[in-house]
Parts: structure tokens; sequence; C-alpha cells
């Protein structure tokens, strides 16, 4: 089930996340310096990625293999999801826009999606962690 | 006294709230393309059929101690035959009304980002609507579907507000355009506005299995139904004017500072109705039939966005879902009925020929429905 959770997951979150850059694009950050605007970028793709990834894990104990099948599925849906709709708003081939967007600066982003899936799953299984343990030793 | 008041007011209230939905976005257009007097004529005598429909409904359902699906009765009453019917014509209902869900909420989304400034293409919004919906039923985030309720009254509510509204902007002229050659156009729009047939085994339930306080909760509610959304639908073809397929166009019937009203509560009664109707559909592929969980899910969720892919008009939808689906679905409930009322002649003639007779002329109206729509008229 988490498998599909996660396909399925990871499409509003795609485009939860063009809204984002939408939305940012459409801000003013004058005087605001260039580099706060692409750090607030990634902060929204970390937020709406780590909001995602929590909803995906929501029911059960995260392993650390799912965390990386969740993790990938983010990445592969999102990508498919970004170049098909390129390709559909601008009408160009869709190889010539997944091979456009194949460069060195996106790992920043894959680290990002990496760091807020394993958050999420972390939270998460933390959460279950100490709700099954007795009485007295949430704390510890 | 009082308890046998507010149980019939709950249920009319019920019915009321489950029949007024995304059909009435789709009234405004068809009243515009006949015009004032052919729309009212036709609305108001299918009005009268759907309460009909909805009486016999009731009948079927006090005939049965078991509670059932629309399935279930025709499996009891008709044999297999019904049943194959019923398993085809109810899901399909369903996937119908999701995919109108899709079409209108995505519509809602995209007059309110448009309004803020995010401009996307429609169809991003109509897969964001699908993808959101569908992450909360995947989720089973169930306690969606206890603001349905909420939701539908501040849709019903903002509709008041809507007519008065757009009374400032009503063109009087209108009144008298007529295309009598194009009566029948709207038969199945004005159905799938109509159609409350899906909840009426919870308006018996409510009225205590009373049939005196079931027959008054269907009528109350079936024509208090039929009343708000011929008024909805009539003031805004008068303040619009010529009504075009888009729900867009409606929004051009209130004051600047008030189109957000319409998306805004649209989409709260869709988004919470999208969730009940998936979790159904999902139900009666796993119940009806006897699919896996995970692949109840699959085809609750992924049936309506693959049929969103070829069909994307929101009026000929519901036009296709309520003549095709509405109307074979209000066949079979003519036909279980026809089935009951002659059993019971057997027994006690002089009471049932009514129902009888009036079973004819509700199987013609909708047989006639069905074939006029495929046979001499273009889907709208």
């Amino acid at each position: 089930m988490i498998f599909l959770r996660a396909v399925l997951f990871s499409i509003p979150r795609h485009l939860v996340i063009i809204l984002a850059l939408t939305a940012i694009q459409n801000f003013d950050f004058h005087p605001l310096p260039l580099w706060t605007a692409i750090a607030v970028t990634y902060f929204f793709q970390w937020v709406i990625t780590w909001f995602f990834a929590e909803w995906t894990f929501w029911h059960r104990l995260p392993r650390f293999k799912e965390m990386l099948m969740v993790f990938c599925i983010f990445l592969v849906m999102g990508t498919l999801i970004e170049v098909s709709y390129v390709s559909f708003l601008i009408r160009v081939d869709w190889w010539k826009i997944f091979t456009s967007v194949l460069q060195w600066d996106r790992l920043y982003l894959v680290a990002t999606y990496f760091l807020a899936v394993s958050i999420a799953a972390f939270h998460v299984r933390r959460r279950h962690v100490k709700a099954k343990l007795p009485e007295g030793l949430e704390s510890c | 006294m009082e308890g046998r008041a507010t149980s019939v007011s709950k249920a009319s209230l019920t019915l009321l709230g489950t029949i007024i939905g995304a059909g009435v976005f789709g009234l405004p257009a068809l009243f515009s393309y006949v015009g004032f007097w052919p729309g009212t004529l036709l609305f108001w005598f299918l009005a009268g059929i759907m309460l009909l429909t909805h009486v016999y409904l009731v009948e079927i359902i006090l005939a049965f101690r078991k509670k059932m699906r629309l399935a279930g009765y025709a499996r009891e009453v008709l044999g297999k035959r019904g049943f194959i019917m019923a398993s085809i014509t109810y899901p399909g209902q369903i996937i119908g009304v999701n995919l109108i869900y899709i079409i209108l909420g995505g519509a809602f989304l995209s007059m309110l980002g448009h309004g803020i400034g995010l401009h996307q293409p429609l169809v991003f919004w109509q897969l964001l609507f699908w993808a959101i919906g569908g992450a909360i039923v995947l989720s089973g985030f169930k306690f969606l579907a206890t603001f349905e309720t909420i939701a539908t009254w501040f849709l019903i509510g903002s509709m008041v507000v809507v007519i008065g509204l757009s009374t400032g902007s009503w063109n009087i002229r209108a009144l008298s355009y007529a295309d009598w050659s194009h009566f029948f156009v709207p038969f199945g729009v004005f159905l799938f506005s109509l159609f409350g047939v899906s909840v009426i085994s919870e308006i018996v339930e409510l009225s205590g299995r009373n049939r005196e306080k079931a027959f008054r909760a269907v009528t109350i509610g079936t024509l208090g139904a039929a009343l708000l959304s011929w008024a909805f639908g009539v003031s805004l073809y008068l303040a619009v004017g010529r009504v075009g397929r888009d729900p867009f166009d409606l929004i051009s019937a209130l004051p600047s500072s008030w189109s957000w009203l319409l998306p805004v509560f649209g989409i709260l009664a869709i988004i919470t109705s999208f969730v009940t109707t998936a979790e159904d559909l999902k139900q009666t592929f796993h119940f009806d039939f006897h699919l896996r969980p995970r692949a109840s899910w699959l085809l609750a969720l992924f049936i309506p966005l693959l049929l969103f892919i070829t069909q994307r008009d929101f009026l000929s939808t519901v036009d296709f879902v309520g003549t095709v689906f509405g109307g074979l679905n209000c066949l079979l409930v003519i036909f279980i009925a026809l089935k009951l009322f002659a059993h019971r002649r057997k027994k006690s003639p002089a009471p049932v020929v009514w129902s009888f007779a009036g079973s004819i002329v509700l199987l013609l109206v909708f047989m006639i429905g069905i074939l006029h729509k495929f046979l001499y008229q273009p889907l709208v």
C-alpha cells in the first residue's frame, strides 16, 4: 500500500510545488538579494515534500527501505510530471525537455528532497515508537 | 408531535442537501439555450417525474426489511438480469459524477487561482483537484465526509445570496426568448440536477420507516430542491443573458467584490462530495464485484481520471450522465416497482391501480428521454 500511496501522493505534491514556484515568481523580492528568492524556493520545496512524505508514511512504521522507495518515487514521478507539464505547455518534444533538466545543480534539489523524506520518515517512526511505549517511558 | 416534526424535517433537509450539487451549475446554460418558458415547463415536468420515482423507491424500500443498494433490490425482485444491469448503471453513474466533480472542482480552483494571480491552464487545476481529493480518499480521512452536510449548506446559503445579488442585473426581456424546437435538449442536465435516488434509503431510515413520514419528507425535499435549483438557474440566466458552456460565465452575474463566493463554497461542497462518492465507488467494487481493496481503490480513483483525459466538457458530461445513467437507474426503479405492484395487485387490486398506471407513464418518459437523446438530438 505504501507504494500506491507514494505514487498517488507524489502527484499533488508536485502540482503544489508548481503552484508555490508560480507564487514565488509573482512575488517581488526587491530590495532583498537574489539568493533569498532561491533560498525561499528550496525551503518551499522542502516543506511541501516533507508534508506529503509525512502524509504518505502516516499510518505505518516506516523502514529504511521504504523511506528510500518513497524518495525514489517522489523523484521519478516529480521529474515525469514536470517534464510532461512543460512539454504540454510549450509544445516541445518530451525528450528534449527531459535532457535539458538533467543538470548538476539539480543535485541540490535531490538532496533537499532526500532530507525532507528522511526527516518525515524519522518523525513518523518516532511518533509510532513513542505511542507504543508503556506509560512513563515517553520522555526516554 | 415534536419528534415527528424533527424526523420529517431532518429527512427532507438531507434529501434537499443531497439533490443540490454540481448539476445546478449547468442549469443557467440550458435555460439560456431553450429559453425561460420551455425550460421552466420541462424542468417542473421532470421535477414531478423525479418526485414520483422517489416515492416509488420509498415503496420498494419499505417492502423489504433488509437495507440494500439498488443492485440488491434489483436482484431480489428482477433476478440476475436486473442485478447485472444495476451493477453496471449504478457504478456508471458514480464514475460519471466523480468525473463531473473533477471538471467542476478544477474550474472553481482555477477561478480562485486566477483571482490571486496564480495563472495555470484549467487542466492543471483539474488534475490538482483530482490529486488532492484522491490523496484524501486514500488516507482514509473519513472525517471530511462529516463536513459534507455543512459544506452543502454553505453552498445552498451562497446560492440564495447569489440569487439575491443577481436580481440587480436581471434582463426581463430575456423572458420572451423561447426555442420550442429544442424543448427536449435539457432532459439530461435537468434530470441530473433533480436526481436523489442514491439517498432515498437514508431518508426512509430517518423517517423511522414510516410510510406517511417518508412520503412527506421525499415530497418536501424533492420539490424544495427543485424550487431552489430552478430559481438559481433562471436568475443567473436572466442576469448573464447568453450563458456559455463554461462555469466561468456564471461569475459575471455577481458584483466583482462577491465573485469569490461561488468558487469557495463550490469547492467546499464538491471536494467533500468527491471523497464520499469515491469511497462509495470503492465499496461498490469491493463488495459488489468482490475485488481486493487495493484494486478497488485504484479503479475508484483512476477510472474517472482516464475518462477525464477523453472528456473535459462539463455540460455534455452532465447531460450524458443524467440521460444515460440517471435515466437507466430510474428505469430500474420503475421496473422493480412495476413487478412489486403486480405482485401486490394479486392480493388487493384496488389501491395499487394508480401506482401501476404511474409506473407506465414514468417508464415512457425515461425511455423517450433516452431514445430521443441518442436518435434525434446531439448531446448538448
